[in-house]
């Protein structure tokens, strides 16, 4: 049979964001899928180098437009201990409290574009009525409805107080029902399950062998998240402790169930959370700090899977900076997955992994129209800039 | 001459048509939705729009083609302007025939997503066209009529249920609602046939659309519930084909296409019991 190729990509209704997939098919069966990055780089990791700490926390808090609190979560994971600040439970407990508002805004948003995907345009608004309710939330908590930036090095902009919480928790009254309700029809209406069902699979051994992450790798049955594995901040109080969901099914409906679910899931976390803090108490002021050390690393569970940061540091300012964002690690399976689907079902498999593309860019080198492999010591060191 | 001036008057009627049929999708999806007179604004916008050039004929062509088919049409079904004997076969011919036009400009238009349209179409075609000119022989052959001006029957639907429900079926397909609307997918092949046009000759097809739309409205109404309930009741069936639209998502391609093929094998069946 004569092959074909067919375009998804760069500009695509069904891409939120700029990403070439490549299909090669055979009537309407891909036989093989290639993908191409590199459309919308931002440099984000230059943008902070150079700068004091405090400077390039606000470089780092906007990388991503939806988890920007776990960015930012694992920047101070990295920085923090490095500086030596003692920071008190109640700053932690609000970084919870957000972190776990965007994971569920974060799967909110992902519920409606999926719904767009499968031309069910009546749910897609009916999932992004209740986002508003959590941006709404963010408004009150930190003055700011998407690029959230609550924190500084070892305190936080705003003390939550007792209205804030109690708006909190009317919200989460408000908007539970309804997130069911949605639950229900995805998990429910029977053209949905079709179109999800033994679509896009990823065995368990693909997705070890891979090191996927986050709610794709655990509906493969893999049992990794972050907030279990290596607790960190708020996570690590007893109360607090992260249960993950897991399903074993690996195709595109186990991805979409584990997201429906991980919203309950945050909203346990959430609710606990509000219960422990103390909306009297002040959080500390803002200090002049002083990192020691060269370099350090910190992890965070997105709502995608694990944030990964690499800081090194020179006389207190950032000498080098690597994000690792989930996407990164989760999208190499689509060239594997894609195989002997059918173009019906790209849209749905594209979005079940949950790509945040613009966020995951990094740098490509190509020269005179070849691309150059940088080690990370020269990318280190520099040594290639002319 | 006064009657053909009198059934254009049904193309703003058509426009405003879709305009309602927008604000009522709004207001099921929760939201306010555009002004009544929005698609108005879309075609005097994209006329005025400069348009892509250096295609071949056929691409330039179709569009104008389809929008003689949906004024063809008009000419026929509500007001029986051109009526002669055995004209709901031709009726059935002029839809077919406007899809084609439609296959033809997407292929002339070598875009893969047009080429994808253009196959999901026609293995559509082998189902719901021929369930389609069966419907509508059983129907004029349970009236005893043999053209629109002298189909008399009322509330055809009480004896010929199972035609009915198949007629509504096929409905999914022409008026590209879902679950059935495969060929027109924004999701993964980009609207399908109209992906490579623009300015005046999108306006043209979006006007063809609309007309067709209205058209097949009314001719649902007709067919159905008769001739003199036909236009009250038409906004009765856009309502029906709405909460489709947005209470179901969109069958894969496979599913859609078994569909309709076992579709055509119970008309076919549906013959033998009546006729």
């Amino acid at each position: 049979m004569h092959e074909k190729i067919f375009p998804i990509g760069p500009q695509h209704p069904s891409l939120k964001e700029p990403i070439f997939l490549k299909l090669h098919v055979d009537g309407s069966y891909i036989t093989k899928a290639e993908f191409n990055l590199g459309y919308t780089h931002r440099g984000v990791e230059k943008c902070a180098e150079g700068y004091l700490l405090d400077t390039a926390l606000h470089a780092v808090q906007r990388t991503c437009g939806i988890c920007s609190q776990c960015h930012s979560m694992a920047f101070l994971n990295a920085v923090e201990p490095m500086t030596g600040v003692q920071v008190p439970e109640k700053v932690y407990l609000q970084r919870l409290i957000t972190a776990e508002l965007e994971r569920i805004h974060s799967h909110l948003l992902w519920g409606g574009v999926m719904a767009h995907e499968i031309g069910l345009e009546t749910l897609f608004m009916y999932y992004w009525r209740e986002r508003e309710h959590i941006l709404d939330i963010f408004d009150e908590l930190t003055g700011n409805r998407v690029h959230h930036s609550p924190d500084l090095i070892g305190t936080a902009k705003r003390s939550f107080n007792k209205e804030n919480l109690q708006m909190v928790l009317e919200k989460l009254d408000l908007v539970e029902p309804e997130i069911k309700e949605l639950r229900n029809v995805m998990e429910n209406h029977d053209v949905i399950t079709s179109r999800f069902k033994k679509h896009g699979n990823i065995p368990k051994k693909m997705a070890e062998d891979l090191d996927l992450v986050g709610p794709t790798a655990r509906a493969s049955g893999v049992n990794y998240d972050v907030r279990q594995n290596a607790p960190y901040m708020a996570y690590g109080i007893k109360e607090l402790k992260v249960k993950p969901v897991i399903r074993s099914e690996g195709d595109s409906w186990g991805r979409t169930m584990i997201r429906c679910d991980e919203i309950f899931e945050s909203m346990r976390l959430v609710r606990k959370a509000c219960e422990m803090i103390d909306p009297n108490e002040e959080v500390p002021k803002k200090k002049n700090l002083i990192a020691k050390g060269d370099f350090s690393r910190g992890r965070t569970e997105a709502p995608r899977g694990e944030n990964f940061h690499f800081v090194a540091i020179e006389n207190n300012r950032i000498k080098r900076l690597k994000l690792r964002t989930p996407t990164l690690a989760n999208v190499i399976s689509y060239a594997r997955i894609m195989e002997g689907e059918d173009i019906t079902d790209v849209p749905v498999i594209v979005m079940s992994l949950d790509p945040c593309i613009s966020c995951m860019e990094r740098v490509a080198v190509i020269r005179n129209g070849k691309q150059e492999n940088w080690t990370s010591h020269e990318l280190f060191e520099g040594k290639k800039y002319d | 001459m006064i009657e053909i001036l009198f059934v254009l008057l049904l193309v703003p009627l058509a426009l405003v048509f879709e305009g309602v049929r927008r604000r009522i999708v709004a207001r099921m999806h929760n939201r306010v939705g555009p002004p009544l007179m929005q698609p108005f604004y879309d075609i005097a916008k994209l006329i005025s729009k400069k348009e892509f050039q250096n295609r071949n004929e056929i691409f330039n062509l179709v569009p104008y083609l389809a929008l003689i088919c949906s004024l063809l049409i008009i000419l026929i079904i509500p007001f029986s302007i051109i009526g002669f004997d055995y004209d709901f076969l031709v009726v059935g011919y002029i839809f077919i025939l406007q899809d084609t036009f439609y296959i033809f400009g997407a292929i002339a238009s070598r875009s893969p997503f047009g080429m994808f349209a253009s196959v999901r179409e026609l293995l559509l075609m082998l189902g719901y066209e021929i369930t389609f000119l069966i419907v509508l022989a059983l129907f004029f052959y349970g009236a005893g009529a043999t053209s629109f001006q002298n189909y008399n029957a009322e509330f055809a639907f009480t004896q010929l249920p199972l035609v009915s429900i198949l007629l509504l079926f096929t409905g999914f397909v022409i008026l590209r609602i879902t679950p059935y609307d495969v060929m027109a997918a924004e999701a993964e092949i980009s609207a399908g046939f109209f992906s490579e046009y623009s300015g005046t000759s999108l306006a043209m097809l979006e006007l063809a659309e609309f007309i067709k739309n209205f058209v097949i409205y009314i001719l649902l109404g007709f067919l159905i519930v008769g001739k003199t309930y036909a236009l009250l009741l038409s906004p009765l069936f856009m309502l029906f084909y709405m909460i489709m639209l947005t209470s179901s998502p969109r069958y894969s391609t496979v599913v859609t296409v078994k569909t309709f093929l076992f579709l055509a094998a119970l008309a076919f069946v549906d013959i033998f019991f009546l006729v």
